[in-house]
């Protein structure tokens, strides 16, 4: 899991960014960064923006000190994010996106806190009346409210069978979030005191209230499969 | 976690400027959900791209990964439209709970009926991948295969013993299990 990981986004998107100047334009103002070969259009206020789109086009002019602007940055002025100054404050649109932003950055601690085994850690990201619904077909299966741990439940399960690294990583990638919900598509894997192994995709629903995780829903590809893994002998 | 004021403000440029796209792969699965619940093959193959990948739990009937509308053997169409024959089986309530610029995850329902009278309703959690506005990959996650699977060897069984005519059947997958064919258009298929 890496920290620069943003949710469903393009991996070139994924690395620090500084802005470098700007450039302004008839109505616009063009944020220049030091990232390759990107124009990106932001939408500040999608109603006017939508008008935008077809109405308010960019004259000669404009392209031209577009041109220039990119020149006089010597060719770095690869990332521009056109913003219109009048539309500086934060737009209820933008606000959703931070959340969704922060409920996926919590995912991921969340699932690098039972790779590492950080059992302390996660609790701050839980709601007290947490509910996890888990298929009834597995031994862990059903759904339970609040935080204690089952002695049944996934980590008594799976834990025995997850003694390297190898096994615990989880390669969490979160799909998208929207609104309260993140999707992150997991792998579970695990191995056999017989050495047989097990690596099976995983796409789960979590739910956020107040930035804490409310609700959280595992769909395992194939539960036949991961259970016909766990009623294999416990013993060589 | 730290991602920085940069990474921040990059994630919000590139989010707005790919919700145009993620806007139009939520309306083609929208239209993709009506075409099935309606039994519009002309629009499902208008939809998809004709190399579109489709991926089911291998311990279902209609298991396994295909290439193309119609893999080689019983297809979901063929496994469920005989379980679905009211509106109220054919409702899928699709519900988008994510999307990007070019994957969707939508939460539906799958839902059947035996010829006894048995119900079955259980949600699935699929992620669909779209290139230009139309669906290229699609994996299936039921909640609880083990239960679908239980499900349609019911409704296999029933539908085998109130068959006339109990040759047309396939293996069901990992059993000795005979599903029924009830189209009568699928070969048999030997796992």
């Amino acid at each position: 899991m890496s920290d620069n990981f943003l949710p469903g986004m393009p991996r070139q998107f994924c690395s620090d960014r500084r802005p470098i100047g700007t450039a302004k334009m008839e109505k616009w103002t063009f944020r220049i960064t030091t990232q390759p070969g990107i124009l990106l259009a932001r939408v500040r206020n999608s109603t006017r923006n939508r008008n935008s789109a077809g109405g308010r086009k960019m004259s000669i002019s404009g392209w031209a000190s577009l041109l220039l602007s990119v020149g006089l940055f010597l060719g770095v002025a690869e990332f521009a994010i056109p913003q219109n100054p009048e539309e500086s404050k934060q737009t209820d649109g933008e606000a959703i996106l931070k959340k969704e932003l922060q409920n996926s950055k919590t995912i991921l601690a969340i699932f690098r806190a039972i790779e590492e085994r950080n059992d302390a850690q996660p609790l701050q990201f839980f709601q007290p009346d947490f509910e996890i619904h888990w298929p009834p077909s597995l031994p862990y299966g059903g759904t339970f409210t609040g935080l204690k741990p089952s002695p049944n439940g996934w980590s008594a399960t799976w834990e025995p069978l997850q003694p390297t690294e190898a096994e615990r990583k989880m390669d969490a990638q979160v799909v998208s979030a929207r609104g309260d919900d993140v999707v992150v598509l997991w792998r579970q894997r695990g191995l056999s005191p017989r050495g047989d192994r097990f690596d099976g995709e995983v796409l789960s629903l979590y739910r956020f209230r107040e930035g804490k995780l409310a609700r959280a829903q595992m769909f395992y590809f194939d539960t036949t499969a991961v259970a016909t893994f766990l009623a294999r002998p416990k013993r060589p | 976690m730290d991602l920085g004021k940069a990474h921040e403000t990059a994630y919000l440029g590139w989010k707005g400027a790919s919700m145009i796209d993620n806007e139009k792969n939520i309306q083609t699965m929208r239209r993709i959900f009506k075409a099935v619940e309606q039994r519009d093959e002309k629009a499902m193959l208008e939809l998809c791209q004709p190399d579109v990948d489709f991926f089911w739990p291998r311990s279902l009937p209609y298991g396994g990964e295909f290439r193309g509308l119609k893999g080689p053997g019983p297809s979901w169409g063929e496994t469920w439209i005989p379980l679905q024959p009211t509106e109220a089986e054919q409702r899928m309530d699709p519900r988008v709970v994510a999307a990007t610029d070019k994957e969707v995850v939508v939460l539906w329902k799958q839902r059947g009926i035996t010829a006894s009278g048995d119900r079955f309703e259980g949600p699935v959690l699929a992620l669909y991948a779209l290139r230009d506005g139309k669906l290229t990959r699609a994996q299936m996650f039921y909640f609880d295969t083990a239960e679908v699977a239980d499900f349609l060897r019911r409704a296999s069984e029933i539908a085998v013993a109130s068959s006339s005519d109990p040759s047309v059947c396939f293996v069901y997958p990992d059993s000795d299990t005979k599903w029924i064919n009830s189209n009568n258009t699928s070969p048999v298929r030997d796992e």
